[in-house]
């Protein structure tokens, strides 16, 4: 091979263009009956054809290995509609101000990881959120901060405690700041 | 609105039918069932590139809001599925930064693992991840994209935002590469 693609016997162009189907008839035949009586350009031929039914054959594996069963896939579409019935309804709904939000959040997060360690972390979420306190999130930024906070608390406590935050704080509606 | 999971012993529809009827009658229930034909596609593709279960579903969750909330902004002649893989690139990609960020304050769990670590998980072929992570990065995601998510080239062009020409190469060039260095005459 002199370069990347190309042979003694035919461009780069051609070969990529021959082995993707893409050539006209005639050029496809000639080149065709060339592989066919050629080593070379056989063997390469060959491979590339190989290769391509290895990943299809791969790929076809991977896709079933990571196949949703119906529950998985029910208690997801549940988790969705939940997201989304908490903001359709959060016009009509009472709202919480940040402050008053992130207290039950603080709550609901104490029993798993400790008064010192919520604190911490909310802490930490307020900071990455662009929020320097807890006065400072506001609608605009809330759904920054669960994202924030959920992260630090899956890293934390794991992610079941992530998606915990995350669940319930896209439960709650906050007041424009 | 009142949302219902549904009877999950009717048939599926197909992706195409799930979307249309959820084009032209957008609601709870036609988002079931839109949901149910495309989120598994989804969340092949975050399980692919070495997310653990938990974080594919949310991630999956993440991008199945974006396309409710944003489907309207499909242009009448734009394929849908080059659309929902750059929702779901770009939900990947937020979660990336937003994980690189903490690094340097909290220990992370290790939620995503690199593609073609044996240890990484012991459902997916160990052979396909192998291979794809002895290629580069730009190749290895036109490859997943042309054979996992089975796109065809001029939609890998549009997913990724780069010309169909360069997509044909690389598709070849990664193929060349993997024949010389797995194939049987690569010892």
């Amino acid at each position: 091979m002199r370069d990347d693609f190309s042979n003694e016997h035919f461009s780069g162009t051609e070969w990529l263009s021959y082995l993707d189907g893409g050539p006209g008839a005639a050029t496809g035949n000639e080149m065709k009956t060339h592989v066919e009586n050629c080593p070379e350009c056989g063997g390469f031929a060959a491979s590339i054809g190989a290769v391509r039914a290895i990943l299809s054959e791969q790929a076809g594996q991977l896709r079933e290995a990571t196949a949703l069963s119906d529950e998985a896939l029910d208690s997801m579409l549940t988790s969705c509609f939940s997201r989304l019935r908490s903001t359709a309804s959060a016009e009509g709904r009472t709202r919480w101000s940040a402050s008053e939000a992130i207290v039950l959040l603080r709550v609901l997060v104490e029993p798993i990881c400790g008064r010192g360690t919520a604190g911490a972390t909310i802490d930490l979420a307020l900071r990455r959120s662009t929020a320097s306190n807890e006065g400072s999130v506001t609608e605009g930024n809330w759904s920054l901060f669960i994202t924030n906070f959920s992260d630090l608390m899956a890293s934390v406590c794991g992610s079941a405690a992530g998606r915990l935050v995350n669940r319930a704080g896209f439960c709650l509606a906050v007041a424009r700041g | 609105m009142d949302f219902v999971v549904g009877d999950r012993t009717r048939l599926r529809l197909g992706e195409q039918e799930a979307l249309s009827r959820f084009l032209s009658e957008p609601g709870e229930e036609s988002f079931g069932e839109f949901f149910r034909a495309v989120a598994p596609r989804v969340f092949s593709y975050f399980r692919a590139r070495g997310c653990e279960t938990a974080l594919a579903e949310d991630l999956t969750q993440e991008v199945m809001i974006a396309v409710f909330r944003q489907v309207g902004t499909l242009r009448q002649n734009e394929s849908f599925r080059p659309w929902l893989y750059r929702v779901a690139k770009n939900v990947l990609l937020q979660f990336l930064r937003r994980k690189a960020r903490q690094v340097d304050t909290v220990e992370l769990d290790t939620v995503t693992k690199e593609p073609g670590n044996r240890d990484a998980d012991p459902l997916l072929p160990v052979q396909f991840l192998e291979w794809m992570a002895s290629l580069e990065e730009d190749e290895r995601q036109i490859m997943m994209s042309r054979y996992v998510e089975e796109l065809e080239y001029h939609e890998i062009a549009e997913v990724l935002d780069i010309p169909l020409g360069t997509v044909q190469w690389k598709i070849f060039h990664s193929k060349k590469k993997l024949a010389a260095r797995f194939g049987p005459q690569s010892s």
